[in-house]
């Protein structure tokens, strides 16, 4: 059962529960590195009780998720936020920091705890800014942005962390259609020439089916499919999984009738 | 993709921000250094200033001839002036601009940490259980005759309102903001009915225990700097030294976590630190309202929120602030007016000042 030298992420046989309720039944699945993966499924599918425990913030009760081999749950908390990045759903915050300093908290894991930003740093972050769209809005205020806006300085913050695998909960949910189109071009980018890895949580359909190089699919706590986009979301998938009618054009997408 | 406006911008916005961020932070230097600069030129200043007058100079002289030792230099003074200045006048002011600095920064903790700008050092109840300890003390001594340091027993039971608040969020789920808010809220309400039953059982002597409640500095001795001294002053610097941290916190635990900080270390600490700090602060000069809830938000409003500027900005803006008001009342009321009193007096309408005139706009409260 040992990973092979490209497999990043490796879930195995995880099962959890709160309580008596058990929400995922044995899910094993594992990512390679410069992928980008879909985590799909309705509401209360256990996405986000196994995206906790992808990002080590939850143990599960059996099996286990690895990290190029290593335990995420019990990787050194700093250690693992040089590898992983993860961005949770609206975070909200009630401090008026300027988006600059807001994504300057990106490189946390990666100072000393009295170093001085050097100009290196910050150019570093300035051109992720750029490259996200949120330079413009650098000393504007997080308080007074638009969901929007404040999900693109997380991702900036999160690429600013310069991870090998960077974990999404909706984090395009309230962008408009451009911006959204324009970062997930950003991050597909990152993923080709970098070898970027993501695991996003999206309910948006149409661009897990557009992006995503494999679909992770859960219905009530079970892995019912994994795959391409083009092999795995077909018209019988939409109608078991989603209890939705859809009509599909293979490599072109889809309309749920 | 067709649209490429927001990702090909000319580089140079990016030197832009680089250079306003450095800006910014210069000028939140400059202010420390003009604060801690009127703290101590405020400090002599108002030693010099009371009943019996005495000149900056002769004033700078004597607390010279004290720190240094220099007895030559003392015997140029009388013996009374020497008595009132570095006895009388000196541990008070001291205090003031301890308890002041104090409580600013121990705000700036329970907001962070709490991750909510309407905490103070009080939320969480500390402030309840010194004055809970104090009046015991008080009321003891009254009824009973026996004689327990009020200081002593303020902070002995604030530390214990602490433990309670962290060990009932603890057992309701663990010590995330909203847990400790309402632990908080609920010991804070115990202790309050008992206060009102020592009230009520200290009859007319009451007014000992409501004085001490009003919260003052006035006639505070060495013996009291040397409790708020160094709980504040190492608390404040312990605080500063992990403010980064503190800065993720305000993200959340997950969130926090991801980034690298170990949230449950991070929260125990500050937890801890703010608690001591203002504890002590209590202990020694009674519930001096506002201040730990005004002068962070000021700053944040004004300046920053980073919290590696904020912590010592709130410090010294605290420690002027409150030296200030506590000279204005020993120097110009005729029956001294509680410090507390004046803090809430005029806090109180700033606040909604500062509240409505916030950098920031919609969405912060």
């Amino acid at each position: 059962m040992a990973q092979t030298e490209k497999e990043l992420l490796w879930a195995q046989d995880i099962s959890f529960s709160y309580g008596e309720r058990q929400v995922l039944w044995d899910i094993s699945f594992s990512v390679e590195s410069g992928q980008y993966v879909s985590l799909i499924g309705p509401n209360g599918s256990g996405k986000s009780t196994l995206f906790e425990i992808l990002c080590g913030n939850r143990r599960a009760q059996e099996g286990n998720a690895y990290y190029k081999g290593r335990d995420i749950y019990e990787m050194d908390i700093r250690g693992r936020a040089r590898h992983l990045a993860v961005i949770h759903q609206n975070e909200g915050i009630s401090f008026p920091y300027t988006c600059m300093e807001m994504v300057l908290l990106g490189l946390h894991p990666h100072r000393a705890r009295f170093e001085r930003m050097d100009d290196q740093s910050l150019r570093q972050v300035t051109e992720i800014m750029e490259r996200t769209g949120t330079l413009p809005f650098a000393e504007k205020l997080v308080t007074q942005l638009s969901g929007g806006e404040m999900q693109r300085v997380a991702l900036a913050r999160a690429l600013a962390q310069r991870p090998k695998l960077l974990l999404m909960d909706e984090a395009m949910s309230d962008m408009d259609i451009s911006v959204k189109m324009q970062m997930m071009a950003l991050i597909k980018n990152l993923v080709r020439t970098e070898g970027l890895t993501v695991i996003g949580i999206h309910h948006d359909l149409n661009l897990a089916y557009r992006y995503s190089d494999q679909v992770l699919a859960l219905r009530e706590g079970h892995l019912v499919a994994q795959g391409k986009p083009v092999e795995v979301m077909t018209e019988s998938f939409f109608q078991q999984v989603f209890d939705v009618q859809a009509e599909v054009y293979p490599g072109k997408g889809f309309f749920i009738l | 993709m067709e649209r490429k406006g927001t990702t090909q911008r000319p580089s140079g916005l990016g030197e832009d921000s680089i250079r306003s961020y450095r800006t910014k932070r210069r000028r939140c230097l400059v202010i420390g250094a003009l604060l801690l600069a009127a703290i101590l030129l405020l400090l002599v200043a108002f030693v010099g200033m009371g009943a019996m007058n005495l000149g900056f100079a002769e004033t700078w002289d004597i607390l010279l001839g004290k720190i240094t030792g220099d007895a030559g230099r003392l015997a140029a003074h009388g013996a009374n002036e020497v008595a009132v200045v570095w006895e009388i006048r000196l541990p008070r002011i001291l205090c003031g601009i301890l308890v002041g600095m104090g409580l600013s920064v121990a705000g700036v903790i329970f907001q962070s940490l709490l991750r909510n700008p309407l905490a103070d050092p009080y939320t969480l109840g500390v402030s309840t259980g010194a004055a809970f300890g104090a009046s015991l003390a008080i009321l003891l001594a009254l009824t009973a005759g026996i004689v327990v340091s009020t200081t002593a027993m303020a902070f002995l039971f604030a530390f214990l309102t602490l433990v309670v608040v962290i060990l009932i969020s603890k057992k309701g789920g663990g010590i995330a903001s909203s847990n400790l808010i309402i632990a908080g809220i609920i010991v804070s309400a115990i202790l309050s009915s008992g206060l009102s039953f020592m009230k009520m059982v200290a009859g007319e002597d009451v007014s000992a225990i409501v004085f001490w409640l009003m919260g003052s500095l006035a006639s505070r001795e060495w013996g009291d700097v040397a409790i708020v001294a160094p709980v504040v002053l190492l608390g404040s610097l312990i605080a500063f030294g992990f403010a980064g941290d503190l800065n993720v916190m305000v993200l959340g635990d997950k969130s926090a976590r991801n980034l690298g900080v170990n949230t449950g270390r991070i929260r125990l600490l500050y937890l801890i630190l703010g608690s001591c700090i203002t504890a002590a602060c209590v202990a020694v000069s009674g519930i001096i309202g506002f201040v730990g809830l005004v002068v962070p938000h000021m700053l944040r409003f004004w300046l920053t929120s980073d919290n590696r500027l904020l912590l010592p900005l709130s410090g010294l803006l605290g420690g002027l602030l409150l030296s200030v008001a506590d000279n204005a009342t020993r120097l110009l009321s005729v029956s001294e007016v509680p410090v507390g009193v004046l803090t809430t007096l005029i806090g109180g309408p700033f606040f909604i000042y500062v509240f409505i005139k916030r950098r920031g706009g919609q969405g912060v409260f």
